[in-house]
């Protein structure tokens, strides 16, 4: 949840920044999935990786070197290699 | 019934039923079904009851007493009183009306790609547009006609075959073995949600413009009940497809971006775009009828000259007051603040300022003054005051439980 987010912010609870990544990670899995059966256009799934890498790059100095941050971070960047110019874009900003 | 009787009751029931969904129902439903699966569907319910009963006594108010509810307000208990509930609506109104923006500017940056914060001004501009050219015909029938594109979300639930007999659980409250601050706070957010002040206020001021009398009670009840009930139908759905989606796979929502998946799922990509436009329109709405709402406690309040249908001239006042209501609106959205942040925010503060609201329209309500011998019955009154009671007590708990981080 984002209050959940911004609370985290605040009181620097690490368990639930890794929970929000985990779920981000399986949301970006969920779009992956109807990205290959058509089902979203490519706007959409851009979209989806912007937030998901703004939400990574607020959050991620808190959990340095966890595997809920590497596995976000590679999913963003395996969402990013889609058609089209995304992939620089995404890298970039990662 | 007359045939034309019934023709209105059909006509009222479509047009509940299209502004019933906006921003805040389908974002604490959704935020609800993926965080605690089919446990909260209790609180849409039990905030659908407690609208139907309002939306009731707020039309019959009109079509016996002639007085819109802030203005029955003011001249029962005065000035002093009315600045109270005027203040509390006004900050609040001016909150829901943002998330509203920016629910329209999501929709937007779903179709085109454009961020949603470029959207605020022109949106807020469209919505100024049309209160000032249009009609109240058109902002009632129009925009909540077209809102019955939010039915998507029953294809979709219904789609995702959920099971009845899960739903129906959820019917009965339980606690979650985790994470209960948010859960009460979802709760809180999703009855703020479910009776909105504004919905009560627009829909009194409605049977007043459209010059009800005695003889509109019935279409009054059937149209309060059948569609209320329908609107938390696509509440309830909301919540059931974002269960299918979302909780099976552990999914929380952190952007309202998100929530678009919970349709795209089952229906593929027209779903995304149906989506989309159904996001515009209900949110577009509800930032009519807010807007409008805000306009009419003013002028109400204040006895100015009042009516939708006026030209602007000849109600430059009330025309002031949604001006700037609107601008002010949009500003949040402009300046880039998450719209979902801001949604939840304000649903969860409508609940705490239901009372102040709430209670003194009982009073009036109780009152042979105003109502003659159509007075609220006893369960009506019981059960207003359970839920409202119940809502603002959560919300006390909740809401710096939340704040505090508690789980």
């Amino acid at each position: 949840m984002p209050l959940a987010l911004f609370l985290a912010a605040c009181s620097d609870n690490s368990q639930q920044v890794r929970e929000t990544f985990v779920s981000w990670r399986k949301s970006l899995e969920l779009l992956e999935q109807q990205r290959t059966e058509r089902h979203v256009p490519e706007t959409y799934v851009r979209q989806m990786v912007e937030a998901a890498t703004r939400t990574l790059k607020q959050h991620r100095n808190k959990l340095r070197g966890d595997r809920a941050v590497n596995d976000l971070e590679a999913k963003i960047r395996q969402l990013g290699r889609g058609p089209g110019t995304q992939r620089n874009e995404t890298e970039a900003n990662l | 019934m007359k045939p034309k009787q019934i023709f209105e009751v059909a006509l009222g029931v479509v047009t509940s039923v299209g502004g019933f969904l906006e921003v805040g129902s389908i974002a604490t439903a959704a935020q609800a079904g993926a965080m605690f699966g089919f446990q909260l569907v209790w609180a849409v319910v039990l905030g659908t009851l407690c609208l139907i009963f309002l939306i009731e006594m707020s039309g019959r108010l009109a079509a016996i007493s002639h007085h819109p509810l802030p203005a029955a307000v003011r001249e029962r208990f005065g000035f002093h009183y009315f600045a109270m509930p005027l203040l509390a609506e006004t900050v609040i109104d001016l909150l829901v009306l943002a998330s509203e923006i920016g629910g329209v500017c999501l929709g937007l940056q779903l179709l085109t790609g454009v961020r949603f914060f470029y959207w605020a001004v022109p949106v807020a501009f469209i919505i100024w547009l049309l209160l000032w050219r249009g009609t109240f015909s058109i902002i009632e029938y129009g925009v909540s006609i077209l809102g019955l594109t939010t039915v998507v979300f029953i294809v979709a639930a219904a789609k995702a075959h959920p099971g009845f007999h899960n739903i129906g659980a959820g019917f009965l409250p339980t606690l979650p073995g985790d994470h209960k601050a948010q859960y009460w706070f979802l709760a809180v957010s999703i009855i703020g949600a479910t009776i909105s002040p504004y919905l009560v206020n627009f829909y009194s001021s409605g049977a007043v413009e459209d010059k009800w009398s005695e003889k509109d009670l019935v279409p009054n009840r059937l149209t309060a009940g059948i569609g209320m009930s329908f609107g938390g139908t696509i509440s309830i759905a909301v919540l059931v497809a974002a269960v299918m989606v979302f909780h099976s796979r552990a999914i929380s929502i952190d952007t309202y971006e998100q929530i678009a998946m919970e349709v795209t799922a089952p229906l593929g990509i027209w779903g995304y775009r149906i989506f989309g436009i159904a996001l515009i329109i209900a949110c577009f709405g509800a930032a009519l009828e807010l807007s409008l709402d805000i306009a009419y406690v003013y002028a109400q309040g204040f006895g100015w000259r009042w009516s939708e249908d006026l030209q602007p001239i000849e109600a430059s006042r009330f025309t002031l007051v949604y001006t700037i209501f609107i601008f002010a609106g949009c500003l949040p959205i402009m300046f880039g603040i998450d719209p979902l942040k801001l949604t939840l925010f304000s649903m969860a503060a409508t609940a705490l300022i239901l009372p102040l609201i709430v209670f003194p329209f009982l009073i009036i309500m109780n009152d042979k003054r105003y109502l003659r011998n159509h007075t609220n019955s006893v369960f009506a009154n019981a059960v207003v005051c359970f839920v409202i009671l119940l809502a603002a007590a959560m919300a006390i708990v909740a809401i710096p439980l939340e704040i505090l981080g508690g789980h």
